[in-house]
């Protein structure tokens, strides 16, 4: 047993190392659909956390509870949710969004916006009350005070788009609902770890891992170097 | 005109409480503050110093009544955001260099490049940290932090410097350099400063006007602070010459104080240690002078009403040019029959005296 383990082991290596082109095409895949997921949810969820600090209105409270609720949202309730609005039955059907790159980047914005947005809130309500006092007081404006409140905090709020991009790069519930898992065209990371080792294919799984794995570590690292600072 | 002046002011932090209207943390019916002196607001913690400050610089909003600024109403004027600063009383500084912040507030105000820099240099200089321009702001200690976010007030050269308990997290040898440091601010700057401090022998020092706060309340200090320094032993004598300016010439009257070394720069005498009489005293006390009545001041502080006994009177008196004051009740005011314009005996002991 602990010799066919060394063996799909050396064997997983070796893909990597030999640059098998569907594991890289794979991997590739994944990073693009993370990233521009994580971009779009940047400009909706980075203004949206800002907006949510610097002005009070009604009910401020319970979205706030909302969002953090949101953040444990299960890849596959949100799959099901966009797969109710993007199949052909649904409201927008008509647009092909199933079963293609759009669905997965849709559903993975779905994902990783309540996580940016709250997190961006809770960086910059985390900021020393004196901040904005001493802002006002040196005569600051509102768009100073914004300014600068982005910049004192501007270390949470890229450790926040890397953990929205941490999540959005390791679910597989969206990807596989969305996606569908297409071959050379949606198959991400995380789907094919999925269908590989359900097939028995344990090296193209664990050659898969061992990049999402080192996807992950380098995510914690520049996290962990970017928020040092602050402590 | 008055700097500042607040009439009928009334802060609360919660509108209600309970379902009853929020008991003040501050209430004062009248304060002046006049431009080009350091003013020291005096109180225990909680006595509503901090909230007078920031009210001060509209960073709280009166729940009730009036603080104009040079005659302009802070909640509608422009000139207090641009004329005055508030220091806090653990000074926060923004993340980077002791530069960028000392630049802050000259950046907002569209100063060119070169005058940002001469600026900043001239003030760190000032704050004795000339050097410092390049260093984190994080790697500061706890006095140069303060000395820090005073240069960023004092760059923007401020009309008025609110500076809220800034001796309360550095050591003796710290607060030493922070008076000097302030004496240079005032002769250099010419600013009025406003201190928030419950450290005594700091506040006798450095205020030419002593504020006193308690539980929200304006109350009398009851001492006579005498700004002037100690001239040389005359027959074992201690002699302190009271000076107006403090640092001027010579000024009258000399008095007699305790027997001990240092230069001193301000005698304090609480009210009640000063007798009158109508006739010079033949006592122990070796402080006698004669002076003209000047004004009465009904004293109904909240220990009188407590103990239910009748009022006491702050009588002011001339002493060669200096007022001085002293606490008397009515019986003894009545007994004297003393109406301004009367000359009256005061006589108090060197060992009364506090010297700072």
């Amino acid at each position: 047993m602990q010799n066919k383990m060394d063996t799909v082991f050396a064997e997983a290596l070796s893909l990597i190392l030999s640059g098998d082109k569907e594991l890289y095409f794979i991997a590739l895949t994944s990073l693009r659909f993370s990233l521009i997921s994580i971009l779009i949810a940047s400009f909706i969820s980075i203004p949206l956390g800002i907006l949510l600090h610097f002005y009070s209105f009604p009910l401020k409270r319970a979205l706030v509870s909302i969002l953090h609720a949101l953040m444990a949202l299960p890849t596959v309730v949100i799959g099901l949710l966009v797969f109710s609005f993007i199949s052909r039955s649904g409201p927008l059907g008509q647009l092909n969004l199933l079963f293609n790159p759009s669905g997965i980047i849709i559903g993975q914005v779905i994902l990783a916006s309540p996580i940016l947005t709250s997190l961006v809130y809770s960086g910059l309500s985390k900021l020393d009350p004196r901040f904005h006092e001493t802002l006002i007081t040196l005569a600051a404006r509102k768009a100073d005070i914004l300014r600068a409140s982005l910049t004192e905090a501007r270390f949470v709020i890229i450790s926040a788009v890397l953990a929205g991009f941490g999540r959005v790069i390791g679910e597989v519930g969206v990807s596989m609902m969305l996606g569908g898992n297409i071959r050379w065209y949606t198959r991400t990371m995380t789907t094919t770890i999925a269908l590989e080792t359900s097939k028995g294919n344990f090296e193209l799984g664990l050659s898969l891992g061992l990049i999402l794995m080192t996807v992950a570590l380098l995510i914690n690292g520049t996290t962990h170097m970017l928020v040092k600072p602050e402590v | 005109m008055a700097l500042f002046s607040i009439e009928g002011l009334r802060f609360s932090y919660t509108a209600e409480y309970r379902g009853k209207k929020a008991p003040a943390v501050l209430e004062i019916d009248r304060l002046e503050i006049n431009a080009g002196k350091i003013y020291v607001l005096l109180g225990s913690n909680g006595s509503g110093k901090t909230t007078l400050l920031k009210l001060m610089n509209r960073l709280l909003l009166p729940t009730k009544g009036s603080i104009c600024f040079q005659d302009e109403d802070i909640l509608t004027g422009s000139t207090l955001r641009q004329r005055t600063v508030y220091v806090h009383q653990n000074p926060l500084l923004f993340s980077g260099t002791v530069y960028s912040n000392v630049a802050y507030g000259l950046k907002l105000r569209k100063f060119s490049h070169r005058e940002v820099q001469q600026r900043v240099h001239r003030t760190l200089k000032v704050v004795g940290l000339q050097g410092f321009e390049r260093k984190r702001s994080s790697a500061l200690s706890g006095g140069e932090a303060q000395r820090v976010a005073i240069a960023r007030a004092l760059a923007v050269e401020p009309e008025v410097l609110l500076l809220d308990e800034p001796t309360s997290s550095i050591d003796k040898d710290s607060i030493g350099k922070l008076e000097q440091l302030l004496a240079a601010i005032q002769r250099d700057y010419g600013c009025t400063i406003i201190i928030s401090s419950h450290n005594l022998p700091f506040a006798y020092r450095m205020g030419d006007t002593l504020i006193k706060l308690e539980d929200g309340r304006l109350v009398p200090t009851g001492q006579n602070i005498l700004k002037g320094h100690m001239s040389s032993a005359k027959a074992g004598n201690r002699i302190f010459q009271v000076c107006e300016p403090p640092g001027g010439p010579p000024g009258r009257p000399a008095i007699f104080c305790p027997d001990i070394d240092g230069h001193f720069t301000t005698a304090v005498i609480d009210y009640d240690r000063i007798l009158l009489s109508d006739e010079p005293l033949h006592s122990s006390a070796q402080n006698c002078f004669k002076g003209t009545v000047y004004s009465f001041t009904a004293y109904d502080g909240p220990e009188q009403s407590s103990w239910n006994s009748p009022g006491l009177v702050d009588v002011t008196l001339d002493v060669e040019g200096r007022l001085i004051t002293s606490r008397i009740t009515r019986k003894s005011l009545e007994e004297l029959a003393l109406s301004p314009g009367d000359k009256v005996y005061l006589s108090f002991k060197a060992s009364s005296i506090r010297l700072y």
